[in-house]
């Protein structure tokens, strides 16, 4: 279960982006974040902190992209399929959901979206996550 | 209402100005300027918003997902005054609706902004579609109601605030078939406040059976609505009303002027997302509703009861449903006969202290009047009422949503399957399939 102690990294180029799905996050009851501008920098911070427990990152940042992030994730033995991931997107064209679902995303929301959007889709990857330890 | 316009340059500052009211246009002339205000944006603000490219495209496109997410009904516009700038569908990726290149699209530019701000493009984006018998002739209305006519999409007041709803007008709509009137969104919890209400106190010169009587006209509609097969409405329009029942149901138990709604609490009281939340939020939304309409004196009870019933769930395939299969392995079995026990459990692991009748309506949600049911096998009266209105509401949520590869069921197609397995008392069958008659 995502406990509301759940650490979450927030990876977007955008600050105002990060602030909003931080305020939905907030609204769900999470408290703890880190933030990353980009790929790269969110490669370093989840290198520094592997107790984060769910990562929500944007697909288009500069350096390295929300993809390419989720394809290094899924392909380091310490991560591995076990840390949930979550795109954030405005892509919702069926080849690049395609091609994120390949390379292991656990669920994608297209902008703009609502708390409870976001609630619904955590849900969804929670589950699936339960299902798998079970 | 004004057109938020980030501009830099003269060209498009001068060309707003012409075409616009000095009043009409909030302008932005710094990106510092938009940071420091974009918290407090949202949709209702503007009629329209303007971007100009010239700073940038990372700018601009922050602006662009960032009103889409805070103001979605709001158009949105991008201007490039350089070719180079001119990254059509990137820019309507990230949120615009639509991009013009100066010079050559000034004229269409002008247009679109010109449409955005017509009395009807802002009327579609600021009226809420309410259901009339939700209305109760002789009340005081806090909020204005009004006609939508199709043909030339206008809205014609139909009540006015602060005035009466006469007879004369309710009887208008019956006989016109008038089934939906629209408040201006900014009303809509105005009109949660006056329906809750009017469900709470009735008429205190009505009886008990009529006021009975009342609630269940009021819930009937609304239900008629929510599962009308027929409508050509979409899909969205479904969503829609379910957070409309949802906001009612919220406003009749946590009262008048509150921030965050009732689901959005229990949900962060019981921290984190570990739970299926719409099917949560919908069974107790349901639940509260056939408790107001069945005349239940526990309908704050049923919504926590309904919230929290499935939360050991949470890793349950839904494909499973809610009835035992003897195909099921051992451990299956297990997880799901023991779920209500769990999901008391895992409120209590939260420090969640639930009313004592919650926590029977969960333990006994999937004990059945026949005797049949888990945990306990209890029947008849010994189990709740509110515990068969909770069984009713999962049950009926279960069978009327769509689910992979089956068609959903309608609302007496449901009952007829609940009716069948035994779980619910025919009184109260009875008085379930009433709400689903027709009038």
């Amino acid at each position: 279960m995502f406990a509301p102690t759940t650490k979450i990294l927030i990876a977007d180029d955008m600050t105002t982006m990060r602030k909003i799905v931080m305020k939905a996050c907030k609204e769900l009851g999470f408290a703890a974040f880190f933030e990353a501008a980009d790929g790269q920098i969110a490669w370093q911070v989840l290198n520094e902190n592997p107790d984060i427990g769910l990562v929500i990152s944007d697909w288009n940042m500069p350096n390295c992209s929300g993809l390419d992030l989720l394809k290094r994730v899924r392909a380091d033995g310490r991560f591995k399929s076990t840390l949930p991931f979550m795109l954030v997107t405005a892509e919702n064209e069926a080849a690049q959901v395609a091609e994120a679902i390949k390379a292991g995303v656990d669920g994608y929301v297209v902008k703009p979206f609502a708390a409870n959007a976001l609630a619904a889709k955590l849900g969804e990857i929670h589950k699936k996550y339960n299902k798998k330890a079970a | 209402m004004k057109v938020l316009a980030i501009a830099f340059s003269e060209e498009l500052k001068s060309l707003l100005s012409s075409a616009l009211k000095g009043d009409a246009i909030h302008w932005i002339a710094t990106k510092d300027q938009f940071f420091s205000e974009v918290d407090n944006y949202n949709d209702g603000m503007f009629s329209a918003v303007v971007c100009e490219l010239s700073e940038g495209p990372e700018f601009a496109l922050e602006v662009g997902q960032v009103m889409r997410s805070l103001c979605p009904q709001t158009p949105s516009f991008a201007c490039a005054l350089d070719k180079k700038e001119f990254a059509a569908k990137t820019i309507r990726k990230n949120g615009y609706s639509d991009v013009f290149l100066f010079p050559i699209d000034k004229g269409s530019f002008l247009e679109a902004i010109a449409s955005a701000m017509t009395p009807e493009a802002l009327a579609k984006r600021s009226y809420k579609r309410i259901m009339s018998p939700d209305l109760q002739a002789k009340s005081k209305l806090s909020f204005t109601t009004y006609v939508h006519l199709p043909l030339n999409n206008k809205y014609l007041v139909f009540a006015n605030k602060d005035e009466e709803f006469t007879d004369k007008k309710a009887e208008k709509l019956t006989k016109f078939q008038v089934g939906s009137l629209y408040v201006d969104q900014k009303d809509s919890n105005r009109f949660y406040e006056y329906v809750a209400e009017q469900m709470k106190s009735a008429d205190n010169s009505l009886s008990e059976t009529e006021r009975g009587e009342k609630l269940k006209s009021s819930i009937r509609s609304m239900f008629n609505e929510l599962f009308d097969q027929n409508s050509e409405e979409s899909f969205d329009h479904g969503k829609e009303l379910m957070e409309s029942c949802r906001g009612l149901v919220s406003t009749y138990i946590v009262g008048p002027g509150q921030k965050t709604d009732f689901h959005t609490r229990l949900l962060r009281t019981i921290g984190g997302v570990g739970m299926d939340y719409s099917h949560s939020a919908d069974v107790s939304t349901l639940a509260a509703l056939f408790g107001i309409a069945l005349g239940s004196k526990k309908v704050e009870e049923l919504a926590i009861a309904g919230f929290f019933h499935d939360v050991a769930l949470a890793s349950f395939p839904v494909e499973y449903g809610y009835e035992i299969n003897p195909q099921w392995d051992e451990a299956i079995k297990k997880t799901f006969l023991d779920h209500p026990q769990q999901s008391l459990n895992i409120v209590k692991t939260k420090k969640m202290i639930l009313p004592p009748e919650a926590e029977k309506m969960i333990f006994q949600h999937h004990e059945k009047f026949d005797g049949k049911g888990f945990p306990k096998g209890q029947a008849g009266d010994r189990i709740l009422l509110e515990a068969q209105i909770l069984s009713l509401a999962d049950q009926f949520h279960y069978l009327t949503v769509a689910r992979p590869g089956q068609a959903r069921m309608s609302p007496l197609e449901a009952l007829e399957v609940i009716g069948k397995n035994g779980s619910l008392g025919p009184a109260l069958l009875n008085q379930a399939r009433s709400l689903f008659n027709k009038k």
